[in-house]
């Protein structure tokens, strides 16, 4: 079966309820005013956008998990392994 | 029941956890501790008292230049740092003269550049007036710098130009300012900057600030990354030399837009403590300079292991950079100074424009240097691992920022979004980008550095999430057309290495700036407004959306 997209009001209601969960309140942003550096719809937005576009194509990757293990530091990571 | 055997030999070595340092863990452990208890957990207390010894290679005469007399300056903010340390170390002039005469320039035009937040005019002048040559002094003795405002400055203002840190005077100095000031030098101020080191300075709502030092009456023209006060400081002669940081592109690029030499080290090359994070495992700090030279003394004094920076630890030494970075001659003709192979990758020339021109003819002169030019191929999925996967840094700029999220959003000015979508990448996406990394940094290994020494690039950003260094340095000279006419604008390379390559990317970009002068060439002085109408229209504010700001971070 085919899995359905979320619509923005899903979208919507899920980044609400992460950011109610862990306290972060969206309505100290103005609703809509394009003279703010930032507000609540663009915000919104950008969150939207960000998930369809990023989290798809990460967690379809495939890494090899044997031969390629998490490393936050690469350059420093390939001294302290030599042997 | 099993028979238990007992064993009568020789215990042998003691077990290996008698090898470990507990102390230092435990020292460390406990400043961390008190850290997260402290009402700005961004801010850390200091761990341990710093002290640094001064790198003997700075006193070399390889750290002051050999062809300079003063009777030959007609503005002292003209030298460069090593021609200022040879100059104050023949007592041909005072450290105070230098001071001087940057302040001087900067009073008569920082209105027009913006690129100081705090000008730190009387500290400058004291200590300048209380330099006291030795006879073997550090080049850096008595010379003038620019602070990007991200880095911690004792009892200095230190704001990231964002609100949530525009009250904040640390205590202490970040270890790679503290290293500078013990090698001799002056913190002649700090440096504007994007918003929490994310795109080109703005105030934390977004009005543009710092412009191009070569475009100074165009603010349109972009002046590089965060580090464009750093860059416009030097370039602008307001400053000997700087220091930024880089997480996407944030000292090669301000390097490239404005004419200058910029190092990013190798991740763990510098300590980013006392740094205020943009992005943790990848924001990286190092020298904006005049030339390869100067960059070398700012990043040897910078350099080192530091007890608050575990990624500093268990590392090569640092290599003496400066001797790197003095031009090598061989049978009176300058060359290279170690064999180089520079990879190409596809299509780096292709093309008319003005970059694919001067790009070309850079390689030419690397040719005539010795070096050899070898095409390779980009890494497969090398759009996809350096590209989509980008965004797996955006939790580590989130995390640390979490109580400021909850206090108000404002906080975070045009800033916002990003810190937002931190938010929203999960778990298991932010391993598999760490994932991706490793692949990313193996496959860079296999595929191109099987080939060659280094490599040119056209973005920054592959070589900042693998944290491997790269040198932005000045290729020639093109146009700029924007509504008020077309205007001069410097172009430059980015050239990437391995891990812990600075001596010989340094070298590289010395023997090509011995034999070429882009990299002596100043910008002319900005035009300052005579009219009322002209300074209206000077003061006419530019603004960075939410969106733009976005598309523009690191």
């Amino acid at each position: 079966m085919a899995i359905t997209l979320p619509t923005d009001a899903e979208l919507n209601t899920f980044i609400l309820a992460r950011l109610a969960t862990i306290g972060i309140d969206i309505t100290t942003l103005p609703l809509s005013d394009a003279s703010a550096p930032a507000d609540q719809t663009r915000v919104l937005s950008s969150i939207r956008s960000f998930i369809r576009s990023s989290s798809p194509q990460i967690s379809q990757y495939v890494a090899d998990v044997q031969e390629n293990p998490p490393v936050l530091y690469p350059a420093p990571f390939s001294q302290w392994t030599l042997e | 029941m099993p028979e238990i055997l007992i064993s009568s030999d020789d215990p042998g070595a003691p077990p290996q956890d008698t090898t470990l340092d507990r102390r230092k863990f435990l020292l460390r452990f406990a400043a961390v501790t008190a850290a997260t208890s402290a009402a700005v957990a961004i801010a850390p207390r200091l761990a341990r008292a710093a002290s640094f010894s001064v790198p003997p290679e700075l006193m070399d005469p390889d750290a002051f230049a050999t062809d300079i007399h003063v009777s030959n300056v007609t503005d002292l903010t003209e030298l460069t740092l090593a021609e200022a340390a040879k100059l104050i170390k023949a007592k041909q002039i005072k450290s105070i003269d230098l001071v001087e005469a940057y302040l001087a320039r900067i009073a008569k035009y920082d209105g027009i550049y913006q690129a100081f937040n705090t000008v730190l005019a009387a500290e400058a002048r004291n200590l300048a007036n209380a330099v006291r040559l030795t006879g073997n002094n550090p080049a850096l003795l008595g010379i003038p710098l620019a602070i990007k405002d991200n880095y911690y400055t004792a009892g200095v203002k230190t704001t990231a130009n964002s609100y949530i840190f525009q009250n904040f005077v640390p205590s202490f100095d970040a270890t790679a300012v503290a290293r500078l000031k013990a090698a001799g030098g002056i913190v002649l101020g700090k440096m504007q900057m994007g918003p929490l080191a994310t795109t080109r300075a703005t105030t934390p709502d977004g009005i543009i600030t710092t412009v191009n030092a070569w475009t100074p009456n165009t603010p349109s023209i972009d002046p590089g990354g965060s580090s464009s006060g750093s860059a416009c400081s030097v370039a602008g002669r307001m400053a000997s030399s700087s220091i930024g940081t880089q997480t996407g592109g944030s000292i090669t690029a301000p390097s490239n837009a404005q004419g200058l030499t910029g190092l990013k080290p190798t991740v763990g090359r510098v300590s980013l403590y006392g740094i205020i994070p943009l992005t943790y495992t990848r924001d990286h700090p190092g020298p904006l300079a005049r030339d390869a030279k100067d960059a070398a003394i700012m990043l040897q004094a910078m350099a080192g292991s530091d007890l608050n920076d575990p990624r500093t630890q268990g590392l090569p030494k640092v290599p003496n950079l400066i001797k790197a970075a003095t031009p090598f001659k061989k049978k009176g003709k300058v060359v290279v100074r170690w064999p180089t192979r520079i990879g190409v990758i596809p299509d780096y020339t292709a093309g008319t424009s003005q970059n694919a021109v001067a790009r070309a003819a850079m390689l030419a002169t690397f040719a005539s240097l010795g070096c050899e030019i070898v095409d390779v191929p980009l890494p497969d999925e090398w759009s996809l691992l350096t590209g989509r996967f980008n965004d797996v840094r955006l939790p580590e700029r989130t995390e640390p920022f979490l109580e400021y999220l909850r206090q108000d959003l404002k906080l975070f000015g045009v800033s916002l979004n990003s810190w937002m979508q931190g938010l929203f990448l999960s778990g298991d996406e932010y391993l598999k980008g760490q994932r991706a990394k490793y692949i990313l940094a193996e496959r860079t290994f296999d595929t191109i550095f099987s080939q060659c020494d280094v490599v040119v690039q056209t973005s920054p950003v592959p070589f900042d999430i693998i944290g491997f260094p790269e040198i932005a340095f000045p290729i020639g000279f093109g146009t700029s057309s924007t509504q008020t006419g077309s205007q001069t604008i410097p172009l430059g390379a980015i050239v990437g290495g391995m891990p812990y390559s600075e001596d010989r990317l340094l070298a590289l970009v010395a023997a090509y700036q011995a034999v070429t002068d882009f990299h002596t060439r100043r910008p002319p002085d900005p035009v300052l407004p005579t009219t009322t109408v002209a300074r209206l229209a000077a003061a006419t504010e530019m603004r960075l959306t939410a969106e733009e700001a976005e598309v523009l971070t690191e």
